[in-house]
């Protein structure tokens, strides 16, 4: 029987944490620039721009329908031919811009959700003092959206972290890269695997502990 | 100052406004009664542009618009020249009743906060809530939300005041206090449309109460007039149900 190499576990732990800020730093990024496109796009959708609408469900079908992984390979392999300034980007970038791009399809969803979640009378008693539509969004509708939105955003930002996993396909040295790498060379993958599934768990389960304290923040007014 | 000219206004096929024309004199309360569906909200919400009518004239306060070809400009400056008390009363849930008050002040007006704060402390002492002026909606009772409403709509400072059923979803004796803060008001000279099926207070508030049915004015006059003998068969017909 194979034994479970707990030295060598141990060991590996801190190697990997030394890369838990490429993962956690490719998320965060990833985080902001999808929640800033996904706000973007969903008050656009809301707010009926025209031409807008239809753009945007195009935006959202493509980057739901297909694989994260195909749309990074796509991104860093395939747009070079294109766009051959891109032969500059870092894999890190390339991460970051795909995962972005990706998270935004799925928050816009939850914030159109959200949004439209927001009780009508809010919008009408907004225009009737005067505000401008775009006064009205940003001052009264997204901030009660957010309150409704924060816990399936949580989940969107879990899925981001999970999906920087997949940064090591394109060549990221992140903490996934790490497991494959040390596991490969003492060919103890069992323990190498462990460790970063718990390192995951770990920070999964404390990102979901700050989601808690969020919604409470947020529910101060109701 | 109001004037309302051959306003239509339909929701798909059904013609809800089938050509109003009315005018409200400055600090003149006009109360608006008629039975649901008789388009007396909707009345309201076209004078606040919330609806936008399909064709007609209106002009407040010198500025005059047509309905058929008005521009975005336009609207936002109209709106800014009316302000609603609504029957759910729509305060902003994410918003203290004191911020509910200053946002007009703030936000639209441009009014440096501190000028805000204390204009908004005295409108909300004038509604009698300076003691609730840090709590949310949520943590009010229905009248007195009802009447941060009221002071939101003061802060607005506009022409004319409209009150779509402002005591309707109110609690039977909730309705008084927000009574006595609209009859306030009617003291001071404020200009006002008010929607109301509370005919007491009708009688007793207005200076001219108009009669609504199917889409059209049927009568107007004075509350005694209207009220204790109406000319129309359908106002005495409506006024005895009520």
């Amino acid at each position: 029987m194979i034994k479970f190499d707990l030295d060598f576990f141990y060991q590996l732990i801190p190697t990997m944490i030394h890369y838990l800020p490429v993962t956690i730093s490719i998320s965060f990024y990833a985080l902001i620039i999808g929640f800033i496109l996904a706000v973007i796009i969903a008050t656009a959708v809301e707010m009926e721009l025209k031409g807008f609408s239809q753009l945007a469900k195009v935006y959202v079908s493509f980057f739901r329908g297909t694989p994260l992984v195909a749309q990074l390979f796509l991104l860093y392999f395939g747009s070079v031919q294109i766009f051959p300034i891109l032969i500059n980007m870092s894999a890190y970038t390339a991460s970051v811009i795909g995962l972005g791009l990706n998270a935004s399809a799925y928050m816009s969803e939850t914030i159109r959700g959200a949004i439209s979640a927001v009780d009508k009378g809010q919008m009408e008693a907004a225009l009737s003092i005067g505000m401008t539509p775009l006064q009205a969004m940003s001052k009264i509708i997204l901030p009660q959206a957010a309150r409704v939105a924060i816990p399936a955003l949580s989940n969107n930002f879990i899925d981001i972290v999970k999906g920087s996993a997949l940064a090591f396909t394109i060549g990221v040295t992140e903490i996934m890269a790490t497991a494959q790498m040390e596991g490969a060379s003492a060919y103890r993958f069992l323990e190498a695997f462990t460790a970063v599934v718990l390192i995951y768990w770990v920070l999964i389960s404390s990102l979901s502990f700050g989601q808690k304290r969020l919604e409470l923040y947020m529910n101060r007014f109701c | 100052m109001l004037k309302i000219k051959d306003l239509h206004k339909s929701f798909g096929s059904l013609k809800v406004l089938k050509g109003i024309d009315f005018s409200v004199k400055k600090g003149e309360v006009v109360v608006l009664i008629g039975s649901s569906g008789s388009g007396k909200s909707t009345l309201l919400r076209c004078i606040n542009l919330l609806e936008m009518p399909e064709s007609g004239q209106m002009s407040l306060d010198g500025h005059s618009v047509i309905y058929q070809n008005i521009q975005k400009k336009e609207i936002h400056h109209m709106r800014k020249l009316s302000s609603m008390v609504f029957q759910q009363y729509n305060l902003f849930k994410n918003k203290t009743a004191l911020e509910n008050v200053m946002t007009p002040l703030v936000t639209v007006q441009k009014q440096s906060k501190e000028s805000s704060y204390q204009l908004a402390c005295k409108i909300l002492d004038r509604v009698g809530l300076s003691d609730k002026k840090m709590s949310y909606p949520s943590q009010l009772s229905g009248g007195q939300q009802q009447r941060v409403g009221i002071a939101r709509s003061i802060a607005v400072n506009p022409k004319v005041m409209l009150f779509d059923e402002p005591t309707s979803a109110l609690d039977p004796e909730l309705v008084g206090e927000v009574l006595s803060v609209i009859k306030e008001l009617a003291a001071q000279e404020t200009t006002m449309i008010i929607v109301t099926h509370e005919m007491r207070f009708a009688r007793q508030i207005a200076d001219r109460v108009l009669f609504m049915s199917d889409g059209v004015i049927i009568e107007e006059g004075a509350p005694e007039d209207v009220f204790d003998r109406p000319k129309s068969q359908r106002t005495a017909e409506f006024l005895e149900c009520v």
